[in-house]
């Protein structure tokens, strides 16, 4: 039996969790050390819509995600001297992005705490109303969940989005969050059942019987 | 019921596709003769079959985006801060510093030597005019250092220009990028020169003009008909023969030390 439906972008590489640099990386690397221009550039040409659709998955808003993308490449700009010789490069900008978002998940979720103006609310709330009358159940059921995952932890978040929607698995989503494998399981089991606790009103409460 | 209880925390594990061995086995046997499991599990996976977003969608989100606008405004934020960070750095770089200490050195020893042969035992006072004329060699030093920058920088990027004859697809993203260049030169130009003994000045004027001339173009070239407009600056630059007098007169520049005999 197979899982349940995740990105897996056929267009977008993924950004991998980790591996051996290979020659190419080394080259493009010393040519940044180097503080060649045309470097970054090419780092930028190749890596910002992996970044991109990483940030898409946590964020599922087209301009968050394109802040990421702008906010970590400033980052990776600044601090590419840290990487260390046994880091792979993609790896790097992997964590380095999901960190990223987990901070603005955080301000944004904080923000969301002090007020509720509509300015708060993101573009995808809006896009259910410019649907068809059809698509408005439907839409309103993954408004849900998505308002349900927005209640979520920092870290609850994390694992949910690296397991569901980036399509890793819970060893690769501990290496990629730097946390135990026990730690991983018990955030995904949490996130799980908050998630569904929040939608049992959409689905006839069958969590609360089970549980 | 009791087996239930036993296999309701194997479920969302088994949803999450991430159950193995013996116990995701057992678990699928029970499956078997259990509805009321089987339509737990089914909840789950509708759950999360929800929570995930499609593939299809982060692909139509990806191609939604003006990816090389994104990447020029990535670029000139990058740019911004290394000329903010340009100004930001101390004007004493490493290699500046060791010339100094060792013009300093220079001057300190050969004023002692002076002093103690024409009066060994009162200390001479040290000589201004030789301290001032150290201290000019050595601003001449940081000027030639600059003005070799300039020249280095203003050669790379005519020797691009030389290779160059983008598509129309890429011309605004080339166009961009040899504007800022361009831009960055002309500003860079403004603070060389000053300092530089009178002979290199005169020298240093003449190419930096015809730089000064050859980036004004660019900065005139427009995204129509852009290979065109490039070609025509690559005849110019090849009449002139610019990247020659450039590299001449940078090399010449280079070759001087900082502290003349």
């Amino acid at each position: 039996m197979s899982g349940p439906a995740t990105i897996r972008p056929g267009q977008v590489d993924a950004l991998p969790l980790a591996g051996v640099r290979d020659a190419g990386e080394n080259a493009l690397l010393e040519r940044l050390a180097a503080g060649d221009r045309g470097a970054f550039a090419e780092l930028v040409e190749r890596y910002q819509k992996p970044v991109f659709a990483l940030a898409y998955g946590f964020f599922r808003d087209r301009d968050d995600a394109l802040e990421i993308v702008q906010e970590a490449f400033m980052r990776i700009h600044d601090k590419i001297g840290a990487l260390r010789p046994e880091q792979s490069l993609p790896g790097w900008i992997r964590r380095l992005t999901h960190n990223l978002c987990v901070d603005r998940y955080r301000r944004l979720a904080r923000q969301r705490r002090r007020e509720c103006g509509l300015e708060e609310v993101p573009e995808r709330h809006f896009a259910v109303l410019d649907g068809p009358a059809q698509e408005w159940g439907r839409s309103r059921r993954q408004e849900a969940i998505e308002q349900a995952l927005d209640r979520l932890s920092p870290r609850q978040r994390s694992v949910f989005v690296l397991k569901y929607r980036q399509g890793l698995k819970l060893p690769q989503v501990a290496e990629a969050m730097a946390i135990s494998l026990g730690t991983v399981k018990a955030l995904h089991h949490r996130a799980l059942c908050r998630v569904r606790r929040e939608l049992a009103p959409w689905s006839g409460g069958e969590h609360e019987s089970m549980s | 019921m009791k087996a239930c209880r036993e296999f309701r925390c194997d479920l969302e594990w088994l949803a999450a596709d991430e159950l193995a061995g013996a116990r995701r086995q057992a678990l699928e046997k029970h499956l078997g003769s259990c509805p009321a499991c089987r339509m737990e599990l089914e909840a789950w996976r509708t759950l999360l079959a929800d929570a995930a977003i499609p593939a299809a969608e982060v692909e139509a989100a990806v191609a939604a985006v003006d990816w090389p606008a994104v990447s020029g405004r990535i670029l000139a934020a990058a740019e911004g801060r290394r000329v903010a960070a340009r100004r930001r750095a101390p004007a004493w770089s490493p290699a500046w510093l060791a010339a100094a200490a060792a013009l300093a050195a220079v001057v300190g020893l050969g004023l002692f030597f002076l002093g103690r042969s024409t009066a060994p035992l009162v200390p001479a006072p040290p000589d201004p005019q030789g301290l001032a004329s150290a201290m000019v060699h050595l601003q001449s030093g940081l000027a030639r250092e600059e003005a070799v920058s300039y020249l280095q920088q203003s050669q790379l990027m005519f020797v691009d220009l030389l290779k160059d004859c983008p598509g129309e697809e890429m011309a605004a993203m080339d166009l961009r990028l040899y504007s800022r260049r361009a831009k960055e030169l002309l500003l860079h130009k403004k603070y060389i020169e000053q300092s530089l003994p009178p002979v290199e000045w005169l020298r240093m004027r003449q190419v930096a003009e015809r730089i000064d001339w050859l980036n004004y173009e660019i900065l005139q070239l427009e995204a129509q008909g852009l290979c065109g407009q490039i070609q025509r600056l690559q005849r110019l630059l090849e009449n002139e023969r610019l990247l020659l007098k450039i590299r001449l007169l940078e090399r010449e520049l280079s070759a001087k030390p900082y502290i003349e005999a």
